[in-house]
């Protein structure tokens, strides 16, 4: 087995040594392998009873969430611009962030339904709407589905600045912390929310890796080659849009990660979706809990997730890109 | 509070729209019956509107800039408000008794407020730790240089918080290390003291052990942005260390705050 294949086998494997150190990483409390293993070996007592509730009821569901956030916005990313064949696209591109965000605006300030859930319905209102305005004649270009998805966001935007111009001081704050996105609220009742759509659209995205490559040709070559491309196109974004919803109603907007991450990790391993999706999903997942071990473990405030994303991901994704080629080349 | 209410020629935009509406409504029969201008709120103001109405000074926050520049480059002058402890409320009071020519009614109600603090008992001799809680979220707090600081030592506490930061954003496991006596929530209608209680991932916390989870009665009665802070620190007081007092007992304290400040308990 050459450098090269070893590479790509260690970052499938790379969410298991992740997520494990991500358990001793806290500003807060210092709980080490160990304490752990005395835990499961020696007796439960080894560990204060407010290590357990960190370990178990704070940290584990944290990372688990951030995990499954990162794998959802990376595939959903790598997915969208195979369907797309444009390496601009991100899952937000349908205008589901800014319609999440102003279900989120109108929760936090007239409480009509709890957050998640309107976040999650406006998300996919926004993408619906996008797709829908965007059909003719029972087709779906690609141009027009971009365009209504920029028109779509613009009026999602726009009404979430209403929604943010009427609300007081406090609720704004809420909101705009919201759009940034952050995990520190993160629970196991969020994850059991949200855990159904994002482990569907994964395995969706999952059983589409093999067609995504035929999508990824064109319409006309897709269609000749037996892929019914007005279906499975419909049926993708509709996972995704699902997934990404889910995912942005518990973790807010995290900007560019499903843009940097699927070019990220097209530069090791090259087009071929078969390899491209599995790998958006353990490396996104992993990245994105290491980004948020940093953020939890540099100091005792948090900032959000949206923040370090950037601030971290950006220079990395500048550096592989200045060493290697984006690859894009379907 | 200084009796000045007729020089009013317009008010911010939350004043009709929000849950202070019914107390403000009850000061003044303009902003009852909504007939007196609303140009703008803290972060937006029609020009327009503001000199249709020829005001001789516009009060707003000092971090609306440009408003500010707009507002004096048609040579409206302009107070600009930052209220970052109770040092700024006092000065702010002081100011405003000068430029109303309330000057004595400014200083009684700075010396009545100064008193009702100091009437506090703080011989406490273990301070009780408080966390307080924004209703922006169960991890939203604030830090040593703010007004609610000044609430917390006030009352004889001390804050769970020792970040100088004015707003800080938290979470559970540092909630969890800090270990709070007190947990103390802002009047909001999203949260309550039972949303403590029942996040499980809090349940070794003092605070919630011993049940000393309390939310201020309400935003107008404990504003901290004003004199009425002296509301927020007696409660605080009573619920961290008086584990007897009554409900009876802090209406009666509220009301002659509040006939003190605006003449009606309302």
């Amino acid at each position: 087995m050459n450098m090269r294949k070893m590479v790509v086998m260690s970052l499938y494997l790379i969410p298991i040594p992740v997520i494990i150190g991500s358990l001793f990483i806290g500003s807060a409390f210092h709980i080490s392998l160990a304490d752990l293993w005395q835990y499961y070996t020696v007796s439960h007592s080894t560990l204060s009873e407010s290590a357990q509730i960190v370990l178990f009821d704070i940290r584990i569901p944290r990372i688990l969430l951030v995990f499954l956030v990162g794998a959802v916005l990376s595939s959903s990313g790598g997915a969208m611009q195979a369907v797309f064949r444009n390496p601009l696209v991100d899952p937000f591109i349908l205008g589901l962030s800014s319609g999440a965000a102003f279900g989120a605006a109108l929760s936090v300030s007239f409480h009509l339904l709890p957050l998640i859930p309107s976040a999650f319905i406006f998300g996919i209102l926004a993408a619906g709407t996008s797709y829908f305005a965007a059909m003719q004649n029972k087709e779906v270009s690609t141009v027009s589905l971009i365009l209504s998805g920029v028109v779509v966001n613009g009026i999602f935007t726009a009404l979430l600045t209403i929604v943010q111009f009427i609300s007081d001081p406090f609720k704004l704050q809420s909101i705009v912390q919201w759009t940034m996105g952050n995990f520190h609220t993160a629970s196991w009742e969020k994850i059991q929310i949200s855990v159904l759509p994002m482990a569907a659209g994964l395995i969706v995205l999952l059983m589409y890796r093999w067609r995504l490559n035929v999508l990824a040709l064109g319409d006309d070559e897709a269609q000749s080659s037996g892929v019914h491309v007005l279906r499975d196109k419909l049926i993708l974004l509709l996972v995704i849009s699902i997934a990404c919803s889910a995912a942005v109603a518990v973790a807010g907007i995290i900007g560019f990660y499903g843009l940097i991450v699927p070019h990220i990790v097209r530069m090791i391993v090259g087009v071929d979706n078969k390899k491209l999706i599995p790998l958006c999903i353990t490396l996104g997942g992993s990245f994105l809990v290491i980004i948020d071990d940093i953020s939890r473990s540099l100091m005792s405030f948090e900032l959000p997730i949206g923040i370090f994303t950037m601030l971290i991901g950006a220079p990395i994704f500048l550096f592989l890109m200045k060493k290697n080629h984006i690859g894009w080349n379907y | 509070m200084l009796h000045a209410e007729t020089t009013l020629v317009g008010v911010s935009t939350n004043m009709y729209s929000s849950s202070l509406y019914p107390y403000y409504a009850a000061l003044d029969d303009r902003i009852k019956n909504k007939s007196i201008p609303v140009p703008g709120n803290w972060d937006f103001v029609n020009l327009e509107s503001v000199i249709a109405l020829q005001p001789d000074l516009v009060i707003v926050w000092s971090s609306q800039n440009e408003a500010i520049e707009a507002l004096e480059s048609h040579h409206i002058p302009v107070y600009a408000v930052m209220l970052n402890g109770v040092d700024d409320i006092y000065k702010e009071i002081t100011d405003f008794g000068i430029l109303l020519n309330k000057q004595e009614r400014a200083d009684t109600l700075i010396t009545f407020t100064k008193n009702q603090i100091a009437s506090i008992n703080k011989t406490a001799n273990n301070p009780l730790s408080v966390y307080f809680l924004w209703s922006s979220g169960m991890f939203e707090t604030a830090g040593l240089k703010s007004t609610v600081n000044n609430v917390i030592v006030s009352a004889g506490c001390i804050n769970a918080c020792q970040s100088e930061q004015e707003h800080i954003s938290i979470n559970a496991e540092t909630l969890i290390k800090w270990n709070p006596d007190v947990i103390l929530l802002w009047s909001s209608d999203s949260h309550d003291p039972t949303d403590v209680m029942n996040n499980s991932s809090l349940r070794m916390v003092k605070a919630v052990r011993s049940k000393k989870i309390f939310e201020l009665p309400s935003a107008f009665d404990c504003d901290l942005w004003t004199l009425k802070y002296q509301f927020a620190v007696a409660f605080l007081h009573e619920s961290a260390y008086n584990n007897s007092y009554s409900v009876e007992s802090l209406r009666s304290k509220r009301n002659s705050i509040m006939t003190f400040l605006y003449g009606k308990p309302f």
